[in-house]
């Protein structure tokens, strides 16, 4: 019974991967996240979310061992893959229409 | 670390939980990365803004810990096998199971029970049949006996033909022999002792692949050259009498009065490869020599053990010996006619008595297990009914029969699982217990051990149980009919698995009716074992060991030696009379002899034969052996010619059926031919325990055949504790270097030859009781639930005017059908359960109407008390209620 739609936190984790270009690790990306919504985000939630997105096949991982990097610990880089960006289109496609006509009535939220 | 000292890093404790919860493979990613985001907020907000959503950063992490552990690769591959939603599966089931807390706690119980009950015997079965052997290659060691005249009884090894075989049998690299006895040790190190001993040829140790712990074992060359006098001792001995002194090795210690220098010790796990327990443990080896004993085909009284060949089978090794065992006869056959040789594998012999048993045990396991089973199965159905709906609205939404199947198997698997941790829990708490019943019943060669394999046992016990208690309750939820469940709102769909439950039950109650009827029969066996008459008195009797020391030189001495004994025991107070003889009853040692009469044609191919004793009258006192004819012997000190000798019964009737039996005469074959004459005829007595018969024996003066051992009989009015001090104290007095060994009453020393019988007539009591608890509340559920959901019928009925009786009558009728199908199940069972175990049954049939009856009574008084609470319900059930409940 495996999902085909995006859900939210997903749908946040991969545009902020696709921020950063081409492929990025927890750290940045926790920090994009909270950057952009203004709320905390728990660290454990973004992995949880790397994972499921990895064992979907919309992200690919790689471990990078401290000899290659330089950098006293592994860390593993996430970046997106070819089968992310129809879900991304399509959730963006549905976003923008439902929101259609309606930009108006919500403006004068702040 | 590359930072500087001042840098700031996250609180090394939370550190480590987070670690320990992230798992080994990403631990140090995630740590680094954390740390990470740790400093970069220590920069931001403060060290201890930083801390606290470190705190809740690994708190996130411990609570995530299942979703993260699933790695990569592992969805996709669940996904092949359609099983991409086990982890939501199991959650659900195990959320539904808490929420139903007295009936998880109900059935978590009854499943530890039975799973525990089933992995107790076979954590016993497991140390029997699949543990190896303390040898070295133990399925290349056979054990080797000849038979008997004629028969295929299995006696021991004459030494002569224990030659044949190492010299001519090419399957076999080798064969050792070695014979079990007992031996007085009187060295400084303690006071007197006699222990178990065994005497064997160099070659034994190395032929088992025994090494010594300490020291070594027999050198062939060493030994002639210390003239046989050199002793390895057994580890119990070594630290009991030497206090485990290494340095013990290497000096000589006083046995049976001679100085013997000891080589090595053995390890404690070293067993003789014996039946009996006692045999298996000697606690010291001598050397035998048997240079001068080639030609000896007479004396059996070796035990042989052999090592195959490289590439060499128990077949071939088997006719080869047999090929042997033919030439021997026809070479000399006055010895060896109409015998052979047995070769046995060390589990055929060791364990194979015990097998019977312990399948018994077996199957007395698996029913207790099935019951359990079918006990969780009625259960989960009453359960299901009340999820009717639950399961109509999941059909409703789509959730496939197949979803919903595996939704309630796996739930029925939890429960198992959750039985399994507790059942595991009770055998892993009565592991001492079991290994105390193993080494007292069953052998002491192995060990048992809840290892890996009983808990892979317990495991899939579990999941046996899980699917088996599980498929019932699924069978009948998957038929539940949707639109009506969900329309009418109420459990209608009653039928189907109100039979399903009636099935169980009858099934329940078979089971625990052929339990019962097979524990019944036992029990019965058993009383029937012990209440056999062994032709003598045990109350009241104290028996003793005593071997005359060396120092008490010859006949002369031995003589000598036991009538001072005997002066001294006639002086306690207490003792009311003493006699001896030279093999107590129900003790394995026998002397035999082939026997001569002169009136008569020797038959060389089966000569007539007889078991001999060397007695003072005082014996039969104090047995209370009555002398049916003649009279007996006046005195017994002194020899006499012809001696004059006392013939049991079967004696009397095997060699004189016509009569005449007083003044007979007869000769041993092998003995100094002076002629024996029968002076009286006394009774039977069982002499090999109460499942053997009386064989022809008879009985020679004391004074006439001198034994250097003897074993006491004593008729004692004190008490026999203060007796046995002073009985000691008055051996010693005439000589402490001889020890009254195996001090008991005879009332002991009988009980201990029925262990096994008792532990599995105990044992089965305890499986029937169990078995009929559980069917018992099997019973009670169905009722109490029939009545429950018929609450509605009954109330019309009662408004209508049925009386209490009748409505009694009717839940009790419901009861009777259940009981009567179940108890001819039973019975079938029974006897079917009776057949196989004929082997260990004495003196009842297979087909027993008394343990029939018995528990079938049991069952049915079960079965009544069972159904009078939901009888009780039905005839209180008030009409307007009734009506109302719908």
């Amino acid at each position: 019974m495996g999902r085909t739609g995006l859900g939210e936190f997903e749908h946040q984790v991969l545009l902020a991967i696709l921020r950063h270009g081409r492929e990025s690790y927890s750290v940045p990306i926790v920090a994009e996240l909270e950057a952009r919504t203004g709320k905390e985000v728990a660290t454990s939630a973004v992995y949880v979310a790397l994972r499921r997105l990895e064992s979907r096949g919309l992200l690919r991982s790689r471990l990078e061992r401290p000899e290659q990097s330089g950098e006293p610990y592994p860390r593993r880089y996430f970046a997106l893959t070819e089968a992310a960006l129809e879900p991304l289109k399509e959730a963006r496609r549905s976003y923008l229409s439902l929101w259609e006509g309606l930009e108006p009535i919500l403006d004068d939220r702040p | 670390m590359r930072g500087q000292g001042r840098r700031a890093e996250p609180p090394e404790a939370l550190r480590r939980i987070l670690r320990a919860s992230v798992g080994t493979s990403e631990a140090d990613a995630v740590d680094a990365e954390l740390a990470e985001g740790f400093r970069a907020r220590v920069e931001r907000d403060g060290l201890s803004s930083a801390r606290r959503w470190y705190l809740r950063q690994v708190v996130g992490f411990a609570a995530r810990l299942p979703l993260l552990r699933r790695r990569g690769a592992r969805p996709a591959a669940l996904a092949r096998i359609g099983l991409e939603d086990l982890a939501r599966d199991l959650r659900w089931a195990v959320r539904g199971l808490l929420r139903r807390r007295s009936f998880t706690a109900a059935a978590v119980l009854t499943l530890a029970l039975g799973i525990g009950a089933l992995s107790a015997v076979f954590t016993l079965l497991s140390a029997h049949f699949w543990t190896p052997l303390p040898y070295e290659r133990p399925s290349e060691v056979v054990l080797l006996r000849e038979t008997g005249r004629n028969t295929t009884d299995e006696t021991t090894v004459a030494p002569g033909n224990y030659f044949a075989w190492r010299e001519e049998a090419a399957s076999l690299s080798d064969v050792a022999a070695y014979n079990v006895d007992a031996a007085t040790l009187s060295d400084d190190a303690a006071a007197a002792e006699r222990v178990f001993s065994s005497v064997v040829t160099p070659n034994f140790f190395e032929l088992l692949g025994a090494r010594a712990l300490l020291g070594a074992t027999f050198d062939e060359d060493a030994a002639r050259a210390a003239d046989g006098y050199v002793v390895v001792l057994g580890h119990s001995l070594w630290t009991r009498r030497y206090g485990g002194d290494p340095a013990v090795v290497g000096t000589d210690i006083r046995i049976d009065g001679r100085p013997y220098r000891v080589v090595g010790v053995m390890p404690p796990t070293f067993r003789q490869p014996e039946r009996d327990l006692l045999w298996q443990r000697p606690e010291l080896w001598r050397v035998l020599l048997l240079d001068d004993q080639r030609d000896n085909f007479d004396f059996r009284y070796l035990r042989a053990v052999a090592r195959l060949a490289p590439g060499a089978t128990l077949e071939e090794a088997r006719a080869e010996l047999e090929g042997v065992a033919a030439r021997m006869a026809v070479a000399h056959p006055a010895p060896n006619a109409g015998r052979t040789v047995l070769v046995y594998t060390l589990g055929e012999y060791l364990l194979g008595g015990v097998r019977p048993t312990l399948l018994t045990l077996l199957a007395a396991g698996v029913a207790v297990f099935m019951l359990v089973c079918a006990n969780v199965a009625n259960l989960t159905l009453a359960r299901g009914e009340e999820r009717q709906r639950e399961f109509a609205l999941r059909a409703a939404l789509g959730s496939g029969h197949r979803r919903l199947l595996r939704q309630l198997l796996l739930e029925g698997v939890v429960l198992a699982g959750a039985g399994a941790v507790v059942g595991a829990v009770l055998v892993y708490a009565a592991s001492d217990l079991l290994q105390a019943v193993q080494s007292r019943f069953f052998t002491g060669l192995v060990d048992v051990s809840v290892d890996v394999r009983v808990i892979a046992f317990t495991g899939l016990a579990a999941l046996l149980a899980g699917v088996l208690s599980g498929v019932p309750v699924a069978g009948s939820a998957t038929r539940a009919d949707v639109r009506r469940s969900l329309v009418s709102g109420t459990e209608r769909s009653t039928g189907g698995t109100l039979r399903a439950r009636s099935f169980l039950v009858v099934g329940q109650v078979g089971l625990a009716t052929a339990l019962a009827a097979l524990a019944a029969l036992l029990a019965r066996s058993f009383n029937e074992l012990v209440s056999v008459d062994p032709g003598f008195e045990d109350a009241g009797v104290m028996t003793f060991v005593l071997v005359a020391p060396p120092e008490w030189q010859g006949r002369e001495g031995a003589t000598r030696y036991f009538r001072e004994i005997w002066t001294e025991l006639e002086g306690i107070p207490g003792v009311e009379d003493v006699g001896m003889i030279s093999d107590m009853p129900f003790t394995t040692e026998n002397r035999g002899s082939e026997l001569v009469f002169d009136d008569r044609p020797p038959d060389p191919l089966d000569p007539p034969g007889a078991e001999y004793h060397s007695v003072t009258p005082e014996y039969f006192r104090v047995m209370e052996i009555p002398l049916v004819s003649g009279r007996l012997p006046a005195g017994s000190w002194e020899r006499e010619v012809p001696v004059p000798v006392l013939v049991n019964e079967a004696m009397a009737r095997r060699f004189w059926p016509e009569g005449g039996v007083l003044g007979a005469t007869f000769r041993r074959a092998e003995a100094d031919s002076i002629p024996l004459t029968v002076l009286g005829v006394v009774g039977d007595i069982l002499d090999d325990g109460y499942s053997a018969g009386a064989d022809p024996a008879f009985f020679v003066p004391f004074g006439s055949i001198v034994p250097r051992g003897m074993s006491l009989v004593l008729k004692v009015s004190a008490e026999p504790g203060a007796v046995a001090s002073a009985v000691r104290e008055a051996v010693a007095r005439v000589d402490p270097d001889a020890p009254a060994a195996d001090l008991r009453m005879l009332e002991t020393l009988l009980a201990e030859t029925v262990v096994r019988p008792r532990a599995a007539s105990l044992i089965g009591a305890g499986f029937a009781a169990l078995a009929l608890l559980i069917a018992a509340a099997g019973i009670y559920g169905v009722l109490s639930y029939t009545v429950q959901s018929r609450t509605r019928e009954i109330g019309i009925r009662a408004a209508l005017g049925a009386s209490r009786q009748q409505l009694v009558a009717m839940v009790m009728g419901q009861s009777s059908r259940l009981l009567l199908f179940g108890l001819i199940l039973g019975w079938i069972g029974a006897v079917l359960g009776g057949r196989a175990m004929a082997g260990i049954l004495f003196g009842v049939k297979a087909w027993d109407p008394v343990s029939l009856t018995a528990a079938s009574a049991l069952l049915a008084l079960a079965g009544a008390a069972a159904s009078w609470l939901p009888a009780r319900r039905a005839v209180r059930v008030d009409p307007r209620d009734a009506l109302r409940t719908e």
